[in-house]
């Protein structure tokens, strides 16, 4: 009985990994598939076609898009991990007037669709002249209600004793937050930083309308430039294309995988 | 309140049609507006610097970016950036919102959507005073020029046009022995569905007709006017009419009754692996067509659109180039410069062979690079279907989001069981709800 548990368990698993795993062996099978075959039905492609690797890559200029990609990913992640931890903590330890209402404006933000945004950011950055360079695209990002939301969280499970010990001892709050709470935050400050570092890496819309000139566009707007939306897309460039970009973020997450899963399930078990 | 006003009032009733919210009327002279962001390479630094918005990838990309640096190489007073916006939606979308912020490029791709509503928010600069002895509206193709002149004036160049096509699997036809030359009308393409359908493919039994939800409203246009209909007259929305429900259930029957057509996600795709005989595509999709028939192993062939009682319809689509009314008069007039090299008819031709646009300035028929393109029969029948098109029905491209809502409610009717009329009638009244907003901007700019 016990070993059918089991097995139904792991039937369970395995038929959860080949749906994840199916769209991304799909993924590399197209990258090497000739032209003329993309549209057949085959499993295994009938040769390696590399040639779709540098069509891809001669489609936009990706190695300039790669550096602006890397360049705005880090700021906007590390700036908006910044400001997410700091009102966090103001939102979890410190009492000011208004702190309620000011905290349910923040939530309000959040149900806000990013679109209806995207004109006066512009207007904004255009006005500081800022159309065109990496201020333009990071700046109006930085602020994630998300990830400031999800930290506060965590930081209201944390005990009081010791933010009051710590209080006793002289502390005051910049050195409670690096020394007491940050430490006891770390599962859930890293979830932040992926999630961020996943969203500005595929973030599309905004560094395509915040940019003018190829040498300032990110690499979700060159995979873009390879597609011709009235006539003949280059699919196997553009899968190509994508196994590059995509190859980045699964790295970032394979390291980070194990703090990930901890601080999604902090408080899911009884520790 | 004076005419003046109304006009200031309606167009910031159309920015807000585009999106722009709470957008200031667009008053205002060129000298407020900048040029947008952009970069000159050091070598072209003392040149006058123009800025073209556009919306190609892929081949055509390619082939515009050579086009644009064999101009820039040609002479040495003028730089023209080629700059990339995304799709023809988003270049709108970011061109409105250029135009609040007052940074604006010289020129734009728009589409034959895009173009009207940015003729209606007076940002586009007529083309009449530009016109010279090298370059004139005669040497275009007759119904462009036609589609981009409101009220006498031209503000609209024609640059990437193309037309629907009708494309079909050779081989199964001759297979099923019908005529190689495909379909001449619907009925015969009905009567036809029982032959095509007892072939077999890789997928099984073929399908007759894949109809995709893409564009479906600008290539069932074809069949409103081959049944003498018309979506509308004017502004004046006509989808409640006879000929239109009529030509509606003509296809919902040839989905439901005779089960030969059905909705596809990817045409081009489905007559690749055999799971439809036809499909409908745009002409830049010739390319796409014979590498699919390649793959499938089979032969591709392409005719006109089929005809209804001896009627014939066709529209034209794709997208032209409009300058903008708040460039400085010095970058429009280098814009013009750049727009008469593109216009020249071996770059038309040039540009044509490259990306399967069809050429339009008349003379580029002539250029041998076009002639030998022409050798494929394929490539052919888009240009004899040519001078059989007409400008699409005016509340598709003048209406705000009308093409989509039409898109989906086709796509509907071609997956669903809902009846026709009830369909049309309830369509019919949302888009006259919709053109109703915007009548009073199109009656002051239209009549």
């Amino acid at each position: 009985m016990k070993t059918l548990g089991a097995g139904l368990k792991y039937l369970g698993l395995i038929v959860v990994l080949v749906l994840a795993a199916v769209p991304i062996y799909w993924l590399l099978s197209t990258s090497v598939t000739s032209p003329e075959k993309i549209f057949q039905f085959q499993w295994f492609p009938d040769g390696l076609n590399w040639q779709n690797y540098v069509d891809g890559w001669k489609s936009a200029p990706f190695g300039a898009m790669y550096k602006n990609s890397i360049i705005v990913t880090l700021a906007g992640a590390l700036i908006q991990i910044c400001v997410a931890i700091l009102s966090a903590y103001a939102f979890a330890f410190l009492d000011f007037p208004g702190k309620r209402i000011v905290f349910l404006v923040f939530l309000g933000a959040m149900m806000v669709p990013g679109t209806v945004v995207l004109m006066p950011n512009f207007l904004t950055i255009a006005a500081l002249g800022w159309v065109n360079s990496y201020a333009g695209i990071v700046i109006p990002g930085v602020g994630s209600v998300f990830a400031m939301f999800l930290l506060r969280q965590h930081m209201l499970t944390l005990s009081s004793e010791v933010t009051d010990a710590a209080k006793v001892d002289g502390a005051n709050h910049l050195r409670i937050l690096w020394h007491v709470v940050l430490p006891m935050s770390r599962p859930m400050v890293v979830t932040v930083i992926v999630v961020a570092l996943v969203e500005k890496w595929n973030d599309f819309v905004w560094p395509l309308v915040s940019t003018s000139t190829d040498s300032m566009r990110t690499l979700p707007v060159g995979l873009l430039m390879i597609k011709d939306a009235q006539g003949f897309t280059n699919w196997g460039a553009v899968m190509a294309s994508s196994v590059f970009i995509v190859v980045p973020v699964l790295i970032v997450f394979f390291i980070a995988q194990r703090q990930i899963i901890a601080g999604l399930t902090a408080g899911a078990t009884k520790g | 309140m004076n005419a003046n006003a109304r006009a200031a009032l309606s167009r910031r009733t159309l920015l807000a049609a585009l999106g722009l919210t709470g957008a200031a009327a667009m008053s205002g002279c060129a000298g407020d507006f900048r040029q947008t962001a952009g970069s000159v390479p050091g070598k072209y630094a003392k040149r006058q610097h123009v800025v073209f918005w556009h919306s190609f990838g892929g081949t055509p990309l390619a082939v515009l970016t050579e086009l644009v640096a064999k101009f820039n190489d040609s002479q040495s007073d003028i730089y023209v950036e080629a700059q990339f916006q995304g799709s023809y939606e988003m270049t709108m979308q970011k061109l409105a919102t250029a135009i609040v912020a007052k940074q604006v490029p010289d020129i734009c791709v728009l589409s034959e959507i895009t173009w009207r509503k940015i003729h209606l928010a007076d940002a586009l600069e007529p083309y009449d005073d530009f016109f010279d002895g090298d370059v004139r509206p005669d040497q275009f193709i007759d119904q462009f020029i036609q589609e981009g002149t409101v009220q006498g004036k031209l503000w609209w160049l024609p640059f990437a046009r193309s037309t629907p096509l009708f494309y079909y699997n050779k081989t199964l036809f001759e297979k099923a022995g019908l005529s190689p030359d495909g379909p001449e009308s619907w009925e015969q393409l009905q009567q036809w569905a029982p032959a095509i359908m007892r072939q077999k493919t890789a997928a099984g039994h073929p399908k007759v007709l894949a109809l995709g939800s893409t564009y479906s409203s600008w290539y069932f246009q074809s069949n409103i006017w081959t049944w003498g209909g018309h979506y509308s007259q004017g502004l004046d929305v006509t989808f409640d009419t006879r000929p239109v429900i009529a030509a509606g259930q003509w296809m919902v029957d040839f989905i439901r009754k005779h089960r030969a057509a059905y909705l596809s996600q990817k045409p081009d795709q489905d007559m690749g692996s055999g799971i439809t005989a036809c499909y409908l595509s745009s002409t830049g999709g010739l390319k796409q067509a014979s590498l699919n028939a390649e793959g499938g192993k089979y032969q591709v062939g392409t005719a006109f659109l089929p005809q209804h009682d001896g009627n014939f319809g066709c529209p034209t689509g794709g997208s032209g180039i409009g300058i903008l009314k708040y460039a400085a008069k010095s970058r429009k007039e280098a814009a013009w410069q750049f727009l008469k090299f593109l216009a020249q008819p071996v770059n038309s031709a040039h540009w044509t062979v490259g990306t399967g646009y069809l050429p339009v300035v008349k003379a580029a028929r002539q250029q041998q690079e076009l002639v030998k393109a022409t050798k494929d029969k394929n490539y052919l029948t888009a240009l004899n279907q040519l001078p059989k098109t007409q400008p699409q029905d005016l509340i598709r491209l003048i209406v705000s989001s009308a093409g989509d809502t039409m898109d989906e409610q086709l796509t509907k009717l071609y997956s669903s069981g809902a009846s026709v009329p009830d369909v049309f009638g309830r369509l019919d009244k949302k888009l006259s709800s919709l053109a109703d907003l915007i009548r009073e901007t199109y009656d002051s700019h239209y009549h």
